[in-house]
């Protein structure tokens, strides 16, 4: 008897173990996790019987829809000195999550499943494509909170929607006409609505100091694509080597073929719309004859082993190794510092990548960022709809965006990372020093989280500029490269906006909404030939125009020639 | 006096009785059965009213039931989607050349193995080919790419060494299948083989004496003994395989796929993650995930009935 009970009571213990965990997969909270717990049962604005106000506080998720946007994440998120800082001010603690795959991929999934964190970072650069055209309809369906009556009661985050975005875009993007006037996005990463305030993103071709010197090139005189090409012939048949002593790859991109656009500047216009004015015809890019050339000439340097062959398929680890190893001898992005000043250029500083050029197109312009007064596309802030204290995310967003939370999320704690000279925060010689050296320390301080994804409308080297005495060697290297690659500011209205009002307009959208030319151009990079290739590219161009792209060129040429405010 | 028809009833009440006694009897050994069950229940059957959405113009604030209808809108669109036949055309072309290498790969090396008398070495090289299968295909596939790279892989470093060229392996689309094939079947070799080496195990061996004393040779054996004897493991397993010939294996060619392969490479599952998550047409996808599914139906009924036609073996 008693073993026949010691048995029932085994079995239905295991049974009772083997369903917790069979059903326990279906029991988590998605991905709000714990956000949006409130701790404190006080509510906000309550005061205590000392007349102090009492800070509710609450724990908030966060997601940076960054491809590898967790890299400025301090180790210790809690409880880092800006962090604390932070808790104190607003009672907020913010538990960060990023993402190391596609940032459309990511926000499809939240949004599908019901499971958007508490506050999301991500790229909106458009509301026709990517992960603009994602966010657009989630807002449009419900799963982002409206702003719109909360705005007057926090003034920083209405400052944020309304500062340094350009015209057109704020009127059919940031705040799209089927949004029906609420506010769901707010922007980051702005300029302060100053000319001066608007970021150089220094886009262009790095090429490595030595094999340069070795090969009595000087950097500036590379600025044609033939030149280019030469260059890239005698690198290859040059035999240098990486600090592993390889062969060094003559080109190459960092992560999914990021930016290989820039060994193609010469054919690159420098203007504000989708459409190309080409012998007094106004064409969309997709249908430009420059296409033809560019395939022929990636072609070449991929066939004639002067380019990554694994270029596009590069994960950011891949691509990170070739960087910091000198395998690359030639890059296409951006100048990538904060990777190499803590790799290569410690180990191999006369590596050190020069800006070739920089490059002329077609028209003799040279490699320049066009802007408008104003940003088109940027990282934005939302909330989730199902937030349970959304004041809480906007307490937390409006206090690092005040004079006190920036200078907190750009400079620490006063007296222990800075000190206060003339209204200008000075750093303590001792951190400096530390931070140039080892970057890592800046992160875990906190201090390399916020400024990208939380602040907008703000430009730090125009509010703080660094005495030329204090800047770091890298600072001096970056704003080298900044002076060679001219902003071009242009006033106008994008002319893409008109085609919204083209009647056929959505049927084109419809058409189109599976065709990716980016995709399908790097697909005829590797074409068993180059009729082949052509062919693709034709099929490609041919497909657009079947869904109506010329009819639609023709709509805005007419639209765009009843009025002067209008660029191309 | 009973009547007459009564007393079948009360044999079949007494059958009834007598099977839930049984039942009641082995009720601990039953109840270990239901974790099993509310697995299906919950991951498996409950999810399929999702499948709803490729009817639905989903919208995210409306919910799966909430959403207008579609039709077969999104059906429609698959069928005249201009990649259709390129992604139909590669998946058969990768399953069905994992079915023919693939499938009877882990036959042979049963049968292999099931030859070898030394039960230490046999055990060894058992161990051996079933690791891969415990090793993800994020782990193969970088391998892959570590060994075929052409600027750091092993194999262009030897060519490289030697003055040759080097050979952007996992760029070639005529590379492409053999590659995927060989990876597939040294992943699943030793894992696949389990079951057949356990069918071996079950077969008589008075059998193989017999035949000894009638003079067979190790071939005769072989086609006229254990081959019979396994056939409806080999049967079955035929027919689960043909029935998920549109499952060209989703994780492997995700990774193994680049812009320089993509025209062969592109299958259903890509597809599906593609339109999916990265354009965020939930419902087209979900259309073409159950399009999948019901030629999956389609294939293992009629498997499954030609089979059970021709020979005894059959699922049902």
């Amino acid at each position: 008897m008693r073993k026949y009970r010691l048995k029932n009571v085994l079995s239905m213990s295991l049974i009772v173990i083997l369903i917790l965990v069979t059903t326990t997969a279906c029991m988590g909270k998605g991905g709000n996790g714990d956000g949006g717990t409130i701790k404190s049962s006080n509510e906000p604005g309550t005061v205590k019987d000392s007349g102090t106000e009492v800070i509710k506080e609450a724990n908030l998720t966060f997601l940076s829809a960054w491809n590898g946007g967790g890299a400025g994440f301090p180790q210790d998120q809690k409880d880092n000195p800006v962090a604390k800082q932070i808790r104190e001010k607003t009672g907020v603690t913010l538990k960060l999550e990023s993402i190391t795959t596609s940032e459309v991929e990511k926000l499809n999934t939240i949004f599908a499943s019901g499971t958007v964190p508490d506050i999301v970072n991500a790229p909106f650069w458009s509301t026709t494509g990517g992960e603009g055209q994602v966010i657009k309809k989630a807002a449009m369906e419900g799963q982002l909170l409206d702003l719109t009556p909360y705005l007057d009661k926090y003034p920083n985050i209405k400052r944020l929607v309304t500062t340094g975005i350009a015209k057109d875009f704020n009127e059919f993007d940031l705040n799209s006409p089927e949004f029906e006037g609420k506010t769901y996005l707010i922007p980051t990463e702005t300029p302060d609505g100053t000319p001066e305030s608007i970021h150089n993103w220094n886009y262009g071709l790095f090429a490595r100091g030595d094999i340069l010197e070795a090969l009595g090139v000087k950097a500036e005189d590379i600025d044609t694509q033939e030149e280019l090409y030469d260059l890239l012939i005698k690198i290859r048949d040059g035999g240098f080597k990486d600090i592993g002593g390889k062969p060094v790859i003559p080109a190459g991109t960092m992560w999914n073929g990021w930016d290989y656009g820039q060994f193609l500047a010469g054919w690159t216009d420098y203007n504000i719309s989708d459409y190309r004015e080409v012998n007094g015809k106004l064409i969309h890019w997709t249908q430009t004859e420059d296409h033809k050339a560019r395939l022929l000439y990636m072609r070449k340097l991929l066939n004639e082993g002067l380019f990554d062959l694994e270029a596009f398929s590069n994960t950011s680890t891949t691509a990170n190794e070739k960087l910091t190893t000198g395998k690359l001898a030639i890059f296409g992005a951006q100048p990538m510092l904060g990777d190499l000043q803590k790799t290569l250029y410690k180990t191999n500083p006369e590596m050190q990548y020069k800006l070739l050029g920089p490059f002329k197109n077609k028209s003799g312009e040279i490699r320049t960022q066009v802007e408008k007064p104003g940003r088109s596309g940027f990282p934005v802030l939302f909330l989730s709809a199902s937030i349970k204290d959304p004041d809480a995310a906007l307490r937390y967003i409006d206090y690092v965006n005040s004079e006190e939370g920036r200078l907190l999320a750009y400079f620490g704690i006063e007296g222990t990372h800075y000190t206060m000279a003339n209204g200008i925060p000075q750093w303590v010689p001792d951190v400096k020093k530390q931070f140039d050296e080892n970057p890592d320390l800046k992160r875990d301080a906190g201090l390399s989280y916020l400024p990208g994804r939380f602040i907008g409308a703000f430009s730090d080297s125009v509010t703080w500029p660094t005495p030329e005495d204090e800047k770091t060697e890298w600072q001096k290297l970056e704003e080298s490269f900044s002076e060679r690659l001219p902003i071009k500011i242009i006033d106008k209205i994008s002319a893409s906006y008109l085609a919204r009002d083209w009647q056929k307009y959505q049927e084109f959208r419809d058409k189109t909404s599976s065709l990716n030319f980016d995709e399908e151009f790097k697909r005829a990079l590797f074409a068993a030939s180059d009729d082949e290739a052509l062919k693709m590219l034709d099929n490609l161009q041919e497909k657009f125009r079947a869904a109506g792209v010329e009819e639609m060129a023709e709509y805005v040429a007419q639209k765009a020639s009843e009025r002067d405010d209008v660029g191309f | 006096m009973v009547p007459k028809g009564a007393v079948i009833p009360r044999l079949m009440q007494v059958k009834k009785n007598k099977r839930l006694s049984k039942v009641w009897y082995f009720r601990h050994i039953y109840l270990f059965l239901l974790p099993a069950l509310i697995w299906f229940l919950v991951f498996a059957y409950y999810p399929m009213y999702g499948i709803i959405i490729a009817f639905k113009d989903y919208k995210y604030n409306l919910g799966i039931m909430g959403s207008p209808w579609a039709g077969f809108r999104f059906f429609e669109q698959f069928l005249n989607d201009s990649s259709f036949y390129d992604v139909l055309r590669n998946t058969f072309s990768i399953s069905a050349l994992k079915l023919f290498f693939g499938f009877p790969a882990p036959l042979i090396l049963a049968l292999i193995l099931n030859a070898v008398m030394h039960e230490k070495i046999k055990r060894v090289f058992q161990t051996i080919s079933y690791l891969p299968h415990f090793v993800s295909w994020v782990v193969v596939v970088t391998l892959l790419q570590k060994i075929l790279s052409p600027n750091v892989g092993l194999i262009n470093d030897i060519r490289y060494q030697m003055g040759l060229d080097p050979i952007f392996f996992m760029g070639k689309p005529e590379l492409f299948y053999p590659l995927v094939i060989i990876s597939d079947i040294w992943k699943g070799i030793g894992w696949g083989s389990i079951i057949y080496l356990a069918a071996l195990a079950n077969i008589d061996p008075h059998l193989y004496e017999a035949a000894e004393i009638d003079g067979a040779g190790r071939w005769s054996k072989l086609f006229k003994i254990t081959l019979p004897s396994i056939t409806p493991t080999i049967g079955i397993l035929l027919i689960f395989s043909l029935s998920g010939i549109l499952n060209a294996g989703f994780d492997q060619i995700w990774l193994m796929q680049s812009p320089a392969t993509l025209n062969v490479s592109e299958i259903l599952d890509t597809y599906v993650l593609k339109t999916g998550l990265q354009q965020g047409q939930l419902a087209y996808s979900t259309a073409i995930g159950l399009f999948k599914s019901l030629i999956s139906l389609i294939l293992i009924v009629v498997v499954n009935n030609i089979s059970r036609r021709v020979s005894d073996v059959s699922l049902w």
